[in-house]
């Protein structure tokens, strides 16, 4: 179920709202419910997948209790677990990938499996992760099935994030006084959930139709619509992405659930470092606690390059964990190299002037974007091509497209407000922070 | 080590990591404040505090560490 469907909208949120509230008259149990919700919310799309979903929960729990009274052997069944967790990750997102691969290096014809890809899957596996972390480290001291079944399936957070932390959520799940309706929650939620849905319905949905005539016509693109597709791409997913998360944001707020900052204005980062701390943050903090500091940590003496190195191991990672694809690992490695070479600027006191880093850190996202949205190399490095190339025959087409784009007044009043709400307006989080919540 | 002490010692360790001046710091500092306390000067911050005062930090703490205020509650405790 797509939170800017009819379904979730006008069915599914309105009648889990007024059973999330109205229950607790009945003295029915809410996380009873909650998890109930989660569950149709989630087989919804596919009730095939349910089966993956209850398995990660259940052996999850089940390592959890574990580390939980081991002693001797806890850092064994900590790497038991994470492999457990990865490799039901890499069987159902990474394994036709991998055959893809063996294919063409060995000259081999296997087949693919064509497995079904359980939706959601990559943000349970890491919020699982992070949890077991957690409770290897005793910071998870008392674990209830139920509670950790409703922290991983919650349907809000659950298809796109943002990745939340056991110790985050749980208070706020437990808590009987969230279960009482409050009128000032309901109203900001409701707000935040309004611009997620015409970020995502009219903004990105808008561009995307321009986005995607021009990119399935690649050879067409000159140095003037390369550049502007790609730039209405990286306004599009930007839209599309916080615009969903937003209202999952939203969604939980209207039940006095507050839901983790995931973006906060990325667009205008004036550095990758910078980007990194706006963009998808919540993954952000995973990679950065869960991966790149474990890794610095197993180095046990400081040294820049090695933090480096472990920079470049964290975003091979992060590129991977986007999708099943070599353009996702470019896109996760530019952006490693984008850090390293922040890092090293940072580290020489080099400072530009605060417009020229804002345009570079813009462009290099956008150029990013390029890999993340195009099916394969080629594809990306004919845009890439088109875009830093002029060719002279190209005078007579420009014209034509100027004339072309300025009587396409709906991308152009569409880019108008994009361009606006990126840069002039504060973003959803500052919202509610302004508007302080409870 | 009395928790001034500590106190100081975090001040040197910051301001030698991060190379933020150590006037620059007070209890109330923490990592936001300092675009030079990113995540690279994070983890040095944290091997030096181990070696400094002879305490395992693990994963999780090693995010939560993020302040002075928070530093000084660890090594006091």
């Amino acid at each position: 179920m797509l939170f800017y469907s009819f379904t979730y909208l006008l069915i599914f949120l309105p009648v889990t709202l007024l059973l999330y509230f109205g229950l607790r008259y009945l003295k029915f149990n809410s996380f009873h419910f909650l998890i109930f919700a989660s569950i149709f919310f989630y087989s919804w799309w596919n009730i095939y997948y349910l089966p993956i979903i209850l398995f990660s929960i259940t052996a999850n729990f089940y390592f959890s209790k574990i580390l939980q009274k081991e002693d001797s052997h806890k850092k064994k069944y900590l790497f038991l677990s994470i492999i457990v967790n990865v490799l039901l990750l890499a069987i159902f997102k990474y394994l036709d990938f991998l055959i893809e691969n063996y294919n063409l290096i060995f000259n081999t014809k296997i087949e693919p499996l064509n497995l079904p890809f359980p939706l959601a899957i990559s943000f349970f596996t890491f919020q699982s992760i992070a949890f077991l972390i957690n409770v290897y480290d005793n910071e998870i001291k008392e674990i209830k099935f139920e509670k950790f079944f409703l922290f991983v399936i919650f349907f809000p957070q659950l298809i796109a994030g943002p990745i939340v932390k056991y110790n985050y959520m749980i208070p706020q799940l437990s808590n009987k006084d969230n279960l009482r309706f409050n009128s000032k929650n309901f109203i900001i939620g409701l707000t935040i959930l309004l611009i997620g849905l015409f970020k995502k319905v009219y903004l990105a949905e808008s561009l995307s139709v321009f986005v995607e005539s021009n990119y399935s016509d690649l050879e067409n693109l000159n140095i003037l619509s390369s550049w502007v597709t790609s730039i209405c791409f990286t306004f599009q997913f930007y839209f599309d992405f916080s615009g969903y998360v937003d209202m999952a944001t939203g969604s939980a707020l209207m039940m006095n659930i507050v839901l983790p900052a995931n973006f906060n204005s990325p667009l205008k980062a004036t550095s990758i470092i910078n980007f990194w701390q706006k963009w998808h943050i919540t993954l952000s903090n995973f990679l950065t606690n869960y991966i790149y500091m474990p890794i610095m940590k197993t180095f046990k003496e400081f040294a820049f390059y090695k933090s480096l190195i472990a920079i470049l191991i964290v975003f091979f990672i992060a590129g991977l964990w986007h999708g099943p694809s070599w353009n996702f690992v470019i896109f996760g490695l530019f952006h490693g190299f984008g850090l390293v070479i922040n890092h090293v600027f940072r580290t020489f006191n080099i400072k530009l002037w605060s417009l020229i880093s804002w345009f570079l850190t813009f462009n290099f996202v956008n150029i990013s974007f390029i890999f993340f949205k195009l099916e394969s190399i080629n594809q990306s490095i004919i845009i890439l091509k088109k875009m830093f190339f002029f060719e002279k025959k190209e005078f007579d087409y420009h014209a034509n497209y100027l004339a072309i784009l300025n009587n396409d007044y709906n991308l152009l009043i569409t880019l108008c407000i994009s361009i606006i709400i990126c840069f002039c307006f504060k973003n959803s989080y500052s919202l509610i922070e302004k508007l302080s919540i409870r | 080590m009395t928790n001034r002490d500590n106190l100081s010692e975090i001040f040197k360790i910051i301001s030698k990591s991060t190379g933020i001046s150590y006037d620059k710091l007070d209890i109330n500092t923490a990592m936001h404040d300092f675009e030079r306390w990113d995540s690279v000067n994070h983890i040095k911050i944290i091997l030096e505090i181990e070696k400094k005062f002879k305490k395992k930090i693990n994963t999780t703490q090693m995010a939560s560490l993020d302040s002075v205020s928070s530093i000084k509650k660890f090594l006091d405790n």
